[in-house]
């Protein structure tokens, strides 16, 4: 059963939430987008906890995390995300504001599937974010949402 | 020596220990033999002469006999011719028979007087008248004649009491077939046997005569003299006297040797021969000094020539001793004063060769000797010296007991006891209890011979009670047997060390701490930098990215509402968001740079130099340059920050180039042992050598941003770099002629 092809942002930075969404809309992705303000509201979104347990069942078809958050950091989301073998299908697309090398090599290790940096400018931003929306929400064919990987 | 030892010892020690002595002794042992010998032979000799001389007498005395004898019987057979000239009287008268015996008698000197006795004893006639009508039947000759004997010979008797006339009788018996008829008796004057009878004896000798009784009858003279004149008492005096007589009376036989005679007084040597058919004792002696005289002589002779032989040897052996023993007795004196230190005189010295060879050679070595020993006794002294006088405590140690033989003063010093104080204490007792093994173990085995010298430090035992830190190098020393004799030991005062070294350790201790301190300090600091820049990168980028992202928007979006200024506003807000940004991402880099591992790998510098240039050329097309790459070498040092140099230095050099045409740019590189310099020049902008430093600092510029963009922090990294790889960067350059980059690396297996 496929969910409604929900992208899943989290972010805490308003501006950047803000910036996101222009950039969704310009392609009209907009009202596709989730968006949760932390780490935290990111795992209940995930597992219909809290605010959004009433959210239709399904996972996103992409997870896009920022790094740096309150109370639960994306490293942390990505972990859980990737371990538990409900979610680990969904593909989860790091947005960083520094390429800092450590993140980078943890994040890889943690299984994530892209890794972004996001540009100083509006033009160099919208143009990654058409590029990772049209790949991943688009192109990408991600499994079956509730399919769950074998052990 | 084949002789054993012990006997030979035994020998030796009865002979004299002096040469003079042993040479005396040679010439005793030489000269009593000899005297032996000549005593022996003489004794033999005497001996030979005596019993030649004592056989001679016998054969003397036995011809004396037999003489005697014959003239006896001589006289029977004239007595007999006169008895038959008187009977054959005719007619028979005493005168005629007188005539007739008269004349006999007077034919013989020796014939006192001649007379005709008849059978009854009596003197019929006689030469002597005064004898006619005597009667003999009283004389043993006379009773022998009866007796039926053809003749008898009587003993000596005085004819007359008045004279000292001597005679004795020969009485012959005139038979006839009727029996006895007459007797004729003839008296014999011994005086003149000696005429009748002997031959004048040698001089010296005597013949004797003995009638049965032992009586002298006769005694010829000695040395011409008339002997004769003895009295009766003189006469018997030899029977009493001469044993060879008594002893020749006694047993009828011949008897000889030698008899001390008291009448001619002295010893004779003497034999007394029986006279057969008489019973008298015929006599022959000599003095005894007649033999012994010439040996007398012969012996006072040679005496005196062995006396001589013996002076002479004995003088020899006194020279002999005085020319070998002397001086070496003077050697032996010579060595004595050798031995006190002084060297004798060479001249005045007569003797042998050989022994003044040898006084020579001793002289040699007593010179050698006494050399050494000045050089002993000098090393000795200086070694005194260094003992007594040293700054360290140097001590001896016994083995057998661990007791100091001696010390000296430094020693006394540092433990505050007294020489006499720590001789009579063993080195354990005055050493720190933990550190006696450390001690005791070695010197065990150098007391076992089985190490030759060893070094500890310890703690001795002061004599006020707190210890003293010393370090001692001992040494074994060997005796002249090869064992272990004693050790020597130096020591030294090390408490002001042993202080510096704890003062030394616990500074260290302290530098250390604060080194853990200061690590842990910077430890801290790194990772404050760390997790400041990981929110640098971060946090301060998120609001600029805002800044130029909304800036953007603003511009897409509302640009064409506003008019020239405030878009010209925008762009400068852009600009300067973007600008931040790329600042940013260099600093980040550059602090990166810093504490990134080093990956150092062999690397061609000619083709990284090639890459970089290559690359770096896609971005400056349509101007002109001319490259200049010099043969470069292999490099050691990390790939990826050795390409950030080369990227930073060629990169300037196509910026400040920018105005040139063509532009120049020369990259090369020398060699020298330690390091490899490399360089980057270019014809461009150049700068002032004054500032030359302010290069390489973070955000330093020369330039203003409007001519030449960046954000100085290209040269920052590349000194950085390249002295995290061991080198030196440096710049040389003038305004408006170029500037020449340089950077070295050390060579491989050099520098950090």
């Amino acid at each position: 059963m496929t969910l409604h092809k929900r992208i899943l942002l989290a972010e805490d930075d308003p501006n950047d939430v803000e910036l996101t969404l222009t950039v969704f809309a310009e392609f009209g992705l907009a009202d596709k987008l989730d968006v949760v303000r932390d780490g935290q509201e990111a795992l209940d979104y995930l597992y219909r906890r809290g605010s959004w347990s009433n959210r239709p069942d399904g996972n996103p078809v992409a997870v896009l995390l920022d790094l740096k958050m309150p109370r639960v950091d994306g490293l942390e989301v990505l972990r859980q995300i990737k371990t538990d073998p409900v979610t680990r299908a969904t593909p989860v697309i790091m947005l960083t504001s520094s390429r800092e090398e450590r993140d980078l090599v943890k994040s890889y290790c943690l299984g994530v599937n892209a890794y972004v940096v996001k540009p100083a400018g509006f033009q160099d931003f919208t143009k990654a974010i058409r590029e990772i929306s049209t790949f991943w929400v688009l192109v990408n064919e991600a499994p079956d949402s509730g399919q769950i990987c074998p052990e | 020596m084949f002789l054993g030892g012990g006997p030979y010892k035994k020998t030796m020690h009865l002979l004299p220990r002096g040469i003079r002595g042993r040479l005396y002794l040679l010439i005793a042992l030489v000269l009593v033999p000899m005297l032996l010998l000549l005593v022996l032979m003489y004794v033999g000799t005497y001996q030979n002469r005596r019993a030649a001389a004592i056989q001679t007498e016998l054969e003397v005395a036995q011809g004396i006999a037999t003489t005697f004898a014959a003239k006896v019987e001589d006289i029977h057979r004239q007595s007999l011719a006169v008895g038959d000239a008187i009977l054959t009287l005719s007619p028979y008268t005493e005168s005629k028979a007188r005539r007739i015996l008269a004349f006999n008698a007077n034919q013989y000197r020796v014939m006192r007087n001649l007379c005709w006795v008849s059978p009854a004893g009596k003197v019929m006639v006689s030469s002597d008248p005064a004898l006619v009508g005597r009667d003999l039947t009283g004389k043993s000759y006379f009773q022998k004649i009866r007796a039926g004997n053809s003749w008898a010979v009587g003993d000596l008797e005085r004819l007359e009491q008045e004279k000292s006339d001597w005679g004795f009788a020969i009485a012959s018996a005139v038979r006839t077939a009727l029996g006895l008829r007459w007797v004729v008796v003839a008296v014999i004057d011994p005086t003149f046997l000696d005429e009748a009878v002997f031959q004048q004896r040698l001089a010296g000798g005597a013949y004797t005569l003995f009638d049965n009784q032992g009586v002298l009858v006769f005694r010829s003279g000695t040395n011409g003299t008339q002997a004769n004149g003895f009295t009766w008492g003189e006469r018997l005096r030899w029977r009493e006297t001469d044993a060879l007589l008594i002893r020749a009376l006694r047993g009828d036989q011949s008897q000889a040797g030698e008899v001390g005679l008291e009448v001619p007084g002295g010893n004779w040597l003497a034999a007394r021969v029986p006279v057969r058919g008489i019973g008298w004792i015929a006599g022959s002696a000599r003095p005894s000094e007649m033999v012994i005289a010439p040996l007398r002589q012969r012996l006072v002779r040679d005496a005196g020539l062995a006396l001589l032989i013996t002076s002479g040897a004995i003088l020899l052996a006194w020279h002999l001793s005085r020319t070998i023993s002397g001086p070496i007795l003077r050697l032996e004196r010579d060595a004595r004063a050798m031995g006190a230190g002084k060297i004798p005189r060479q001249d005045d010295f007569e003797a042998s060769t050989e022994v003044r060879q040898l006084r020579q050679t001793v002289a040699g070595m007593a010179g050698e000797l006494l050399g050494r020993a000045a050089a002993l006794r000098a090393s000795e002294e200086k070694f005194r010296a260094i003992f007594e006088q040293a700054g360290v405590g140097i001590g001896r140690v016994n083995f057998d007991d661990a007791r100091w033989i001696d010390v000296n003063d430094a020693f006394c010093a540092m433990l505050g006891y007294s020489a006499e104080e720590m001789r009579l204490t063993p080195w354990p007792q005055i050493t720190h209890p933990d550190d006696v093994d450390l001690d005791l173990i070695p010197f065990k085995r150098m007391a076992a011979g089985e190490l030759d010298n060893y070094t500890v430090e310890k703690r001795f035992l002061h004599k006020k009670g707190h210890f003293v830190w010393a370090r001692l190098t001992l040494s074994l020393v060997w005796d002249a047997e090869g064992r272990p004799d004693y050790e020597i030991a130096v020591i030294e005062d090390i408490s002001e060390r042993k202080q510096a070294e704890e003062e030394l350790h616990r500074l260290n201790l302290e530098l250390e701490q604060r080194v853990q301190e200061r690590t842990a300090a910077l430890m801290a600091v790194n990772q404050e930098l760390e997790a400041f820049t990981y929110t640098v990168s971060h946090d301060l980028r998120a609001p600029l990215r805002h800044i130029t992202s909304f800036v953007d928007l603003m511009m897409n979006r509302y640009g064409k509402s506003l008019d020239e200024t405030g878009n010209r506003y925008i762009r400068i807000i852009g600009d300067a968001g973007r600008r931040m940004s790329s600042l940013i991402d260099d600093l980040l880099t550059f602090s990166r740079i810093g504490r990134a591992s080093l990956d150092k790998r062999k690397i061609s510098l000619k083709t990284l130099v090639r890459e970089v240039c290559k690359e770096l050329t896609y971005e400056v097309e349509g101007r002109k340059i001319e490259w200049r790459i010099e043969e470069l070498p292999q490099v050691e040092a990390d790939p990826v920050l050795l390409r950030n140099v080369i990227t930073n230095l060629v990169a300037n050099a196509l910026k400040y180039t920018r105005h040139r045409n063509p532009a120049r740019i020369e990259i090369g590189c020398s060699e020298s042992t330690d390091e490899i310099v490399c360089f980057v020049k270019d014809n461009g902008a150049g700068f002032d050598m004054r500032f030359a430093d302010k290069l390489f600092g973070v955000f330093q510029r020369l330039h203003p941003q409007e001519e030449f963009e960046g954000t100085g922090i290209g040269l920052a990294s590349v000194r950085r770099i390249i002295q995290r790889h061991g080198g030196r960067a440096w710049a040389e350059g003038e305004v408006d002629k170029g500037a020449t980059f340089y950077f070295t690396l050390p060579r491989e297996g050099r520098g950090t």
